[in-house]
């Protein structure tokens, strides 16, 4: 989905974001295994975030 | 310098011809490695009919690539190949091929375990499997992780 970037300098802020726009995220965007990437690469809550990024939240993978 | 290549595909791959392809002209290369995961017909004592893969199409690519550059600076590798499947896929299908070439074995052998073992616990990838009873997305293994352990030393 597309969301207005204004104030959401980073992951952590866009999660907090998330939860309290969509309070049905809150439980996947707080469990431990769950995985972040900004622009594809493997992120963290402070990874700084701005305007045309790219951001995922994933469940741990099971690959190979 | 390495040569890499990183596909991922719904269709099968043919794991002589991938290794016949590793090797190509380089008459340097001594020792080839080769990976090949397969679908199992039991998971943890359920019988599984099938999977379906899924992916982060633009990262699993990404993923893999830096795990593949990681390996090239820890041995010294002519080539790497990986191959991937996404979609449906039957008990015995391939899943992913993973093939190393290198002049002698020690590099072959600890790069393409090395691969392996990365590509598991951080390429996006993502296996719903399919039983009598129910469809259910698969957990990460905590084995997978401890995997990792060795390479941290």
């Amino acid at each position: 989905m597309e969301l207005t970037a204004s104030g959401l300098s980073s992951v952590a802020r866009l999660i907090a974001d998330l939860q309290s726009h969509f309070p049905a995220t809150t439980g996947f965007l707080d469990d431990q295994n769950m995985l972040i990437a900004v622009n594809q690469e493997i992120a963290t809550p402070s990874t700084p975030i701005g305007s045309g990024d790219e951001v995922a939240f994933f469940p741990s993978v099971t690959g190979g | 310098m390495t040569v890499t290549t990183i596909i991922i595909q719904s269709e099968p791959f043919d794991v002589a011809r991938e290794t016949d392809l590793l090797r190509g002209e380089n008459l340097s290369i001594g020792a080839i490695v080769t990976f090949v995961g397969l679908v199992r017909d039991m998971n943890e004592g359920v019988t599984v009919q099938g999977l379906t893969l899924e992916h982060y199409p633009g990262m699993a690519e990404k993923a893999i690539k830096q795990i593949v550059r990681e390996a090239c600076r820890r041995w010294s590798v002519e080539t790497v190949k990986v191959v991937h499947r996404v979609g449906k896929l039957q008990p015995s299908d391939p899943i992913v091929y993973v093939g190393v070439a290198s002049q002698h074995r020690g590099d072959a052998f600890a790069a393409c375990e090395f691969i392996m073992d990365f590509l598991k616990v951080q390429a996006p990838f993502w296996k719903k499997e399919k039983t009598r009873n129910q469809d259910r997305w698969l957990e990460a293994r905590t084995s997978d992780q401890a995997s990792l352990q060795k390479w941290l030393k």
